[in-house]
């Protein structure tokens, strides 16, 4: 994620919200909006809970779950588009943004995911998920915070936004991998309980799986491509920078996972490892290049 | 009139018996004529496992219907206590709901018999042999079946050796749209999952076997191919579900016969179900990757698991069969007070327009609709509580056959027909 406290201390100008919108009545809407979405979130990821553990549900819960993911996401668009109308730059610019923005991707990701193999039964590992990440970003986020003028550009908008939207389907990629891992092993060992009757078939998990890994990996390709574009005005010297090197090793254990997939035609386990392991790099790469080494390429 | 129910199950009558009493539908249409003059109403189930009659008949004429049914089928069963049930009342009403939700099935809580119910009342209702009062107890039962298969775990999961197959095959390819499937063994069991496999719609059928044709046999049936067992590692690379129903001697596939072929379908799923006794499947081949090895033990875990929760769902079943009969009775007893009640109703209603057509005539126009009204609201309100007390009183059971015949002698009911300007005077 990006964070201004390094390039404040660093000379970039920085700037506050660039729309003369009544400031006080959007502080307001966005603190209510604020306040609201970790509870709609609550309520879908209630709905999807009650229509994976009630086998029996054919009602409301199982019937309402999505219109209520749906409902949750306009309302988080309004919302992220809100903040970036009042601040005047994308709402990727400080953690508490950027896990707004990751919570959208991810619920995003899984709606059509969902849509797409008519799977709902995923939805209570990942809502509850998405809840968290709103509820961090709520409870924290100061929507009238500087930054640093750099980061209004439109460059980094389409960089920061496709890079939220990569992890956030990587995110989903894992998920689903460590619940095909979880089904596969199961029926492996002839046990047939809760995990077997209540997930979707092997084929559907790894679908859900391939379709989020491609998302990401295509997002995270763009993210990087813009960003070199971008950065060789913006940050010079910014190839060497720890965080675009595992970036950069985040996206090539990817694309050795899909390109084994879809070039060599291997099926089997293959792609989950691959899947489960980027995403272990992608965390650990990341936080130990932030731990450990000095950057100007903010991530945190 | 009695609800009555007659018949023979697989728990009282062994298959022998039960197949010289089912009746076609032909048959049954026959002998459905035949029980006219002795029941007005009257259904007739029969499956390969029950040959029920139900039928709303006049007291008395048991002996009547029972002869009849033997004669229909040239037998003595119907007229064998020992193997035959008979019900009558709530009883009869409650052995209906609890057939219709496989309560009383072979296979508890299998989901034919509701198709089965809903056909023989199908057949009654086409040959005219219904009314009001079985079309209300078949109406229940079949929305009570698929109301309980529907909200419990009665009829949930899979309870036989091909359909858990079927099963487990969809928990692993999602559908079996496509995929092929390669059945090893023409003996019972290979037939019974071959069948399965089949009508699940697997895209191709392989049957291979010791005596080829007995695989070729087989293979027709299900719109397969029939091969010798030699040729089933050819077939490996190209199958997606392989059932090995063949016994006797070394491991027909193990790990040096299923790893080429795994790399030469690109490590695509393979489901291995091992259903001989002995093992034909080496259990090291579920160490493969993608290979999902289940033996019979295996497959009877599943089988036992669900026969478990279906138990323990039959309980609530059978409270809800008991309330559903109990309110089906309730509304019988209410029904034999309706005709007194109508005819009631209708005598004050007659008496109330003829005064009121006399008295109108003799009141200003403005004033008919208010003494109309009022006239209305006074009949409704003296029949309001003999309506209300005789209905419940039948309801519980609590013997309204004196009140009724006092109702019809005080208001002279019998004679309303015969004496249609009593009130003329």
């Amino acid at each position: 994620m990006f964070s201004v406290d390094r390039l404040r201390g660093e000379g970039f100008p920085t700037r506050r919200g660039a729309v003369s919108i009544e400031s006080s009545t959007m502080e307001t809407c966005l603190q209510s909006q604020a306040t609201f979405l970790p509870m709609l979130y609550l309520l879908a990821a209630t709905a999807y809970g009650v229509a994976f553990f009630h086998e029996q549900d054919v009602g409301i819960s199982r019937r309402a779950a999505t219109p209520l993911l749906g409902f949750a996401l306009v309302m988080h668009a309004t919302y992220l588009v809100m903040i970036a109308l009042h601040t005047g730059h994308a709402p990727f610019t400080s953690v508490w943004e950027f896990l707004a923005s990751l919570g959208f991707s991810i619920a995003s990701c899984y709606l059509l995911l969902e849509v797409l193999t008519k799977t709902k039964s995923t939805g209570v590992i990942v809502l509850p998920l998405v809840t968290l990440l709103m509820g961090l970003s709520s409870a924290f986020v100061i929507h009238d915070a500087e930054v640093p003028e750099i980061l209004a550009s439109p460059w980094f908008a389409v960089h920061a936004g496709t890079m939220v939207l990569g992890f956030a389907a990587f995110a989903l990629a894992f998920t689903f991998g460590v619940l095909w891992t979880l089904l596969y092993r199961n029926i492996k060992a002839s046990r047939f309980g809760i995990v077997y009757e209540r997930l979707p078939p092997l084929a559907t998990l790894f679908k859900m799986q391939r379709r989020a890994l491609l998302i990401g990996w295509l997002s995270l390709t763009a993210s990087i491509a813009v960003g070199y574009v971008w950065s060789s005005d913006a940050l010079p010297g910014f190839q060497q920078d720890p965080k675009a090197i595992v970036t950069m090793a985040i996206w090539a254990v990817y694309g050795v996972g899909l390109g084994i997939r879809y070039l060599g035609r291997r099926r089997g386990t293959w792609l989950t490892y691959f899947s489960l392991a980027g995403f272990l790099l992608l965390i650990g790469g990341l936080l130990a290049a932030v731990a450990l080494f000095p950057s100007r390429h903010a991530f945190s | 009139m009695d609800l009555l129910c007659i018949g023979l199950s697989h728990v009282t009558a062994p298959v022998e018996t039960r197949e010289t009493v089912a009746f076609a539908p032909g048959e049954a249409r026959s002998v459905l004529a035949d029980l006219e003059d002795v029941a007005p109403e009257a259904v007739l189930v029969s499956t390969c496992n029950r040959t029920e009659l139900y039928a709303r008949t006049a007291p008395g004429s048991l002996s009547t219907i029972v002869d009849r049914l033997d004669h229909a089928k040239g037998t003595r069963v119907f007229a064998y206590d020992a193997l035959t049930y008979r019900h009558s009342g709530r009883d009869a009403a409650r052995h209906l709901m609890r057939v219709a939700c496989g309560l009383d099935s072979m296979v508890l809580g299998e989901d034919q018999i509701l198709g089965q119910v809903e056909e023989g009342f199908e057949l009654a209702c086409a040959a005219g042999r219904v009314d009001a009062v079985l079309t209300r107890l078949f109406g229940t039962a079949i929305h009570l079946g698929g109301k309980m298969r529907a909200e419990t775990d009665i009829g949930r999961g899979s309870v036989s050796v091909g359909s858990v197959a079927v099963g487990l095959a969809k928990k692993i390819f999602g559908s079996l749209d496509g995929k092929s499937a390669l059945v090893v063994g023409a003996g019972e069991m290979g037939t019974l999952a071959a069948r399965h496999l089949a009508d699940a719609g697997v895209a191709s059928l392989a049957v291979a076997n010791r005596t080829v044709a007995k695989a070729e046999a087989l293979a027709a049936a299900v719109s397969g191919r029939g091969l010798p067992l030699c040729g089933v590692p050819a077939e490996l690379p190209g199958v997606d579900i392989i059932v090995a129903a063949i016994g006797g001697g070394a491991p027909l596939l193990n790990r040096t016969t299923i790893r080429p072929a795994l790399k030469a379908r690109g490590y695509r799923p393979l489901l291995v179900l091992d259903i001989s006794v002995p093992r034909s499947v080496a259990p090291e081949v579920n160490r493969l990757e993608n290979v999902f090895l289940q033996d019979i033990d295996a497959l009877r875990k599943v089988i036992d698991g669900n026969l478990a929760r279906r138990k323990k769902a039959a309980r609530t079943v059978a409270e809800e069969c008991d309330a559903a009969a109990e309110r089906f009775i309730e509304w019988t007893r209410r029904l034999a007070v309706d005709p007194t009640l109508r005819e009631l109703r209708d005598l004050l209603g007659d008496v109330a327009e003829r005064e009121l057509a006399r008295t109108l005539r003799k009141l200003p126009a403005e004033h008919h609709a208010d003494v109309e009204k009022l006239t209305l609201s006074l009949v409704n309100k003296i029949l309001h509580t003999p309506t209300t007390r005789l209905r419940e009183g039948a309801a519980k059971g609590n013997g309204v056959v004196g009140p009724l015949a006092a109702l019809r002698e005080v208001f002279g009911l019998e004679e309303d027909h015969e004496h249609p300007d009593r009130d003329t005077k």
